[in-house]
């Protein structure tokens, strides 16, 4: 629960950053308040889905994993972006950038994190190697 | 924690006692770990049952609805499941959505250019291993007296 607060968290933390720098690059303006807390809403519903996805579909080959996830984020992300009105139909590829972005940057910090995950558990197996001797 | 072995002709069974001062994790995974050793599960094989132990079991797959024991050298076919074969023992940990491992017989896990993820075994044997999973495995070494960062 802790660990999925935390990446829940985490994720939010950097969609409001790429956001931000968006919004002020296009727009040159900031987000509001209201829209945060959509925002927070929507990328809880993103982790929620991300988690039941990886529970239930195992597929043999983790880059059609990743692409099943890309197409599923933009899915819950144009459709809550619509209801919402976060944008009109002929701007649409601002937020499928967006998420492009935003999914590269999460991408990354999953592979650095379990990547360090593998050399912790790699380095686990190598000390009781050592005491077995 | 300080580890004390004595070496006594005269006992017919090893016996393992665990001082501590209070009971913590660690004290309830080391006494876990020794109730364990004498656990077993039964598999089938041409047709023959077969009395496994537990802490023998390298890993075990779900194939078709189909549970199957992996020991160092047989194949065992369980009526298990394998969230069952999990439950039996803190060592034993998902590697894959089909897949338990007994991390004790982990050699090391290796990422692939594909990125797919792959554990080596004792005995040589691969298996792949699912990123989700990862954190899972971490946890348990960690469980298990690593360091924690």
């Amino acid at each position: 629960m802790k660990k999925f607060i935390k990446d829940w968290l985490m994720n939010f933390a950097i969609i409001v950053i790429v956001l931000y720098v968006f919004d002020f690059i296009l727009y040159g303006q900031g987000g509001n308040k209201v829209f945060i807390f959509q925002l927070l809403f929507v990328t809880l519903l993103i982790r929620l889905l991300a988690k039941l996805t990886s529970k239930f579909i195992s597929l043999y080959y983790p880059v059609l994993e990743y692409l099943l996830e890309f197409a599923m984020v933009n899915i819950v992300v144009l459709g809550s972006g619509l209801l919402l009105k976060w944008f009109r139909l002929e701007n649409i590829w601002h937020p499928i950038l967006v998420i492009a972005v935003v999914y590269a940057a999460a991408f990354v910090l999953d592979l650095t994190r379990t990547n360090r995950d593998i050399a912790f558990i790699n380095e686990q197996i190598k000390r009781r190697r050592g005491f077995g001797k | 924690m300080r580890l004390i072995l004595k070496q006594l002709q005269d006992i017919s069974e090893t016996e393992v006692e665990i001082r501590y001062a209070q009971m913590d994790a660690r004290i309830h995974n080391l006494i876990k770990q020794v109730e364990q050793s004498k656990q077993y599960l039964y598999g089938m094989e041409n047709g023959r049952q077969h009395r496994i132990l537990v802490n023998d079991i390298f890993y075990a797959e779900s194939v078709d609805r189909k549970t199957y024991i992996y020991t160092k050298l047989d194949i065992f076919h369980c009526e298990l499941k394998l969230y069952q074969i999990l439950m039996k023992n803190v060592d034993f940990v998902q590697a894959s959505k089909s897949c338990v491992v007994n991390i004790n017989v982990l050699e090391n896990i290796r990422t692939l250019l594909n990125s797919r993820m792959e554990g080596t075994l004792i005995n040589g044997e691969k298996i792949t291993i699912s990123r989700t999973y990862i954190p899972g495995i971490r946890a348990a070494f960690t469980e298990k007296g690593g360091d924690a960062e």
